[in-house]
């Protein structure tokens, strides 16, 4: 079901135990100014110094991280073939008459396309950055600090809890529908995916009950409050991460600067 | 279907965080709401968002070959409504995002808009419409599941069309290529979702009837009715 699940890396690697906040502002910053350059500068900035950062410094396997970057190819392909085609401007190399339409393949086309492979390159970097090596508890600080509805933080968590328990039921499962030939043919696959569905969804509901009882035993009154504290910062830390903005915000932007690119 | 980080160019990622917005600030009043009403919701809530993680995370079996996953969004949108829905997919999807690498945080407002909104909307109206008129039950669950999954498919082809217009023909031109690229797959995958969620809700209302009364989904002479005909 699952090839991965990263929160395994998470919560064992090098960075584990860093800050969460600084980790936040080290992904998310990057992550935004990915998705603000104009340029594929910053992007194949931040891919490669975040893959070097990720397997390196991190620790993470270099093939689990590049399997991840891996994983969404085939819509990537198919979306930049897409644009590829569809969009336009510049010189036109070559016409393609489809229907009604004609489908350029342009100069303009060609940057728009490498624009967007490399933000996409870029983004999932930060992204898996933050994935990688930030335990999803720690999330639930970020949440709070947010300002964000108790009630909706209180549910992340418990959907997070409730999450890992239904995995294991629905792997045990699956397991032993597999056994039985559940899914030896079509018509058996779908017979044993809608069980599967079917009978995650009413245990999963006894447990929520089992657990509002066990939650109402403990004098539960509707909130459910959580003691989350940051670690400390130390100041080489912050210089290292906000020089390395302020290089992605240079890269970003400087496209603007110079009115070039 | 998730559009994947990275993929929006500014300024579009950010004008899907700001039409989502508003239906998320509706939904995560309706659940303060609830919450105060009855103590009991924020549990049973968050049984049905890992439900619907889990769900998405199955693989279904796929005709075309390729393996696809079903979005739950349909099935969520009968069970809880299209005011709740959303604020549950958002949790969803961080934690695909984060845990899975599937989607993305930029692209998550144009996610949650089809996902979450668009979707569960189409599929909760379907499924409301075929109970009044008093269509068969499973009949109207396939297709608010199938039409769910159709809407959110012909969203992101739209959301990908206005970030991408064509050079010629434009935003329309740029639909077709992109809506016609993901048909091949997302169309099967929808018909197949119906059929899985039909045979969810079947074997749920001859297990559990009374979870689906507890939630408005079904009336209680109609759950007996549907119960005793699968007997």
């Amino acid at each position: 079901m699952f090839d991965v699940i990263l929160e395994e890396y998470a919560s064992s690697n090098r960075f584990t135990e860093r800050d969460s906040r600084l980790k936040f502002t080290l992904g998310f910053g990057a992550l935004l100014l990915v998705s603000i350059s104009m340029s594929p500068l910053a992007p194949i900035f931040v891919a490669i110094s975040m893959a070097l950062i990720v397997i390196l410094l991190a620790g993470i396997p270099a093939r689990v991280y590049l399997s991840l970057l891996l994983l969404p190819s085939p819509f990537l392909v198919l979306s930049i073939v897409a644009i590829l085609l569809i969009t336009g401007g510049g010189n036109a190399l070559t016409a393609i008459h489809l229907g009604p339409y004609t489908l350029h393949l342009s100069t303009g086309a060609i940057v728009i396309a490498i624009n967007t492979a490399a933000r996409i390159l870029g983004g999932m970097s930060a992204l898996l950055f933050v994935a990688l090596t930030t335990p999803m508890v720690e999330l639930f600080s970020l949440l709070k600090s947010l300002r964000l509805p108790q009630e909706f933080i209180d549910l992340s968590m418990l959907v997070y809890r409730c999450t890992f328990l239904m995995l294991a039921e629905a792997i045990a499962i699956q397991n032993a529908q597999t056994m039985r030939q559940g899914y030896s043919n079509f018509r058996n696959s779908i017979r044993s995916i809608s069980l599967l569905g079917s009978g995650l969804f009413i245990r999963g509901w006894n447990r929520g009950e089992e657990l509002l009882l066990a939650m109402d035993s403990r004098c539960y009154d509707g909130r459910f409050e959580m003691p989350l504290k940051g670690k400390r910062m130390g100041r080489v830390e912050i210089s290292l991460v906000f020089a390395y903005l302020v290089i992605c915000g240079f890269l970003a932007l400087a496209p603007y600067i110079w009115g070039s690119g | 279907m998730h559009i994947m980080e990275g993929f929006l160019p500014s300024p579009w990622w950010e004008l899907w965080f700001v039409v989502s917005l508003p239906l998320i600030i509706l939904g995560l009043h309706r659940l303060k709401e609830i919450s105060d009403m009855r103590r009991d919701a924020i549990p049973l809530l968050a049984v049905a968002g890992a439900f619907i993680f889990v769900l998405s995370s199955l693989k279904l079996p796929s005709v075309t070959g390729s393996c696809s996953h079903p979005t739950g969004t349909g099935l969520a949108a009968i069970l809880f409504g299209p005011v709740v829905t959303p604020v549950l997919c958002l949790i969803v999807l961080l934690y695909q995002a984060l845990f899975l690498a599937h989607g993305g945080i930029t692209t998550l407002g144009a996610n949650l808009f089809s996902m979450g909104i668009a979707g569960p909307m189409v599929g909760y109206s379907v499924y409301r419409l075929g109970c009044r008129v008093g269509a068969n039950t499973y009949m109207t669950v396939f297709l608010a599941a199938a039409l769910a999954d159709v809407g959110t498919y012909l969203v992101t082809s739209a959301q990908l069309a206005l970030a991408f217009p064509a050079a010629e023909g434009g935003v329309i031109a740029s639909l077709a290529v992109f809506g016609g690229i993901f048909a091949l797959t997302q169309v099967p995958l929808a018909v197949i979702e119906g059929i899985v969620v039909a045979l969810i809700f079947k074997y749920i209302i001859s297990l559990r009837a009374d979870i689906l009364v507890k939630l408005d989904v079904l009336t209680k002479g109609r759950a007996d009715a549907l119960r005793e005909a699968a007997e």
